[in-house]
């Protein structure tokens, strides 16, 4: 059975499809801190975060009426600010070609900077390893509900969320 | 879930610090975003509306002082077209409304089976203690 938070976001998404402002808001407040968090961990850049959520919150207006289940809401959403986050990453990586010393420069130092506790372990993961990290332990989503937010195999996302552990592991035994 | 695995969640939700007064402004910015939007669409909708009852309108009069066959029927052939859109547009409408209405009342029944079903099993345990 569904749980009562699950329905009660099906609802104000159905409202908000009727044109209902207030259950657009709720919707907003409900979801603005988890999407944020997402892109944060995706990009690991607390400024451009919030230029994804902005974003992806166009996205939302403009499709809500679009979207034919009410329980694909959340799927949806983390897909949107997960393509902008993409988005956002590719842009970023042809500036930096155009600055490739000054990110070696970078790389060395975070490379070479110690693993005080677990926080500065996750900082040292990739904006992938992190989000699929965030998803599972934060949000609570299944392996099957993060297969479908990321559109890759159940296997898939085992097997990252089994080497995102090691790694995490590996660099706190390093300290 | 293991400790280490609780400890990873919590660092998660730790990282990173969010702005809630900066959410709270942005809230309000896709709330307004969200109602001109729906205004759009609801002068988009009586937009289409008017211009069809003018169409009808002014097809109507064409075809009250016009003699010639082949422009009865076309103008009567428009005319209909326009009519029928019109008709459409409204059923859309109501189909569309009737579905969010109903899905939404399925929805209203389910979260209230989950709450009765809550309140049975904490019911359930007082009784146990």
């Amino acid at each position: 059975m569904k749980s009562r938070d699950l329905i009660q976001n099906e609802i104000r998404v159905l409202r908000a499809q009727g044109g209902d402002s207030e259950a657009f808001r709720d919707l907003v407040d409900a979801w603005q801190e988890k999407l944020w968090r997402h892109a944060y961990h995706l990009i690991g850049d607390e400024e451009a975060a919030w230029d994804i959520v902005q974003e992806t919150w166009i996205a939302v207006v403009k499709g809500i009426r679009q979207l034919q289940d009410p329980a694909a809401f959340p799927k949806w959403v983390y897909r949107i600010a997960g393509g902008k986050s993409v988005d956002w990453i590719r842009k970023r990586q042809s500036q930096r070609r155009l600055s490739d010393s000054l990110v070696l420069e970078r790389e060395t130092d975070s490379e070479s900077a110690a693993c005080a506790d677990l926080r500065s372990a996750l900082e040292r993961l990739s904006g992938d390893q992190r989000a699929i990290l965030s998803l599972r332990y934060t949000e609570g989503l299944s392996t099957l509900e993060i297969a479908e937010i990321l559109e890759i195999a159940e296997g898939t996302v085992k097997s990252r969320l089994h080497n995102a552990r090691e790694k995490l592991r590996k660099l706190m035994e390093r300290e | 879930m293991d400790k280490f695995e609780r400890q990873l969640g919590d660092a998660l939700r730790d990282s990173g610090s969010f702005d809630t007064e900066r959410g709270t402004a942005r809230r309000e910015e896709i709330g307004k975003m969200y109602d001109d939007k729906l205004k759009t669409y609801r002068y988009f909708t009586w937009g289409i509306l008017a211009f069809e009852t003018v169409c009808i309108v002014l097809i109507v009069g064409a075809f009250m002082f016009t003699n010639e066959i082949k422009w009865l029927i076309g103008l009567a052939a428009v005319g209909l077209a326009a009519y029928q859109s019109t008709i459409l547009m409204k059923l859309w409408y109501w189909q569309m409304d009737t579905k969010l209405r109903t899905i939404k009342e399925v929805k209203e029944l389910q979260l209230q089976i989950v709450e009765l079903s809550q309140r049975l099993g904490e019911e359930e345990n007082r009784a146990e203690g």
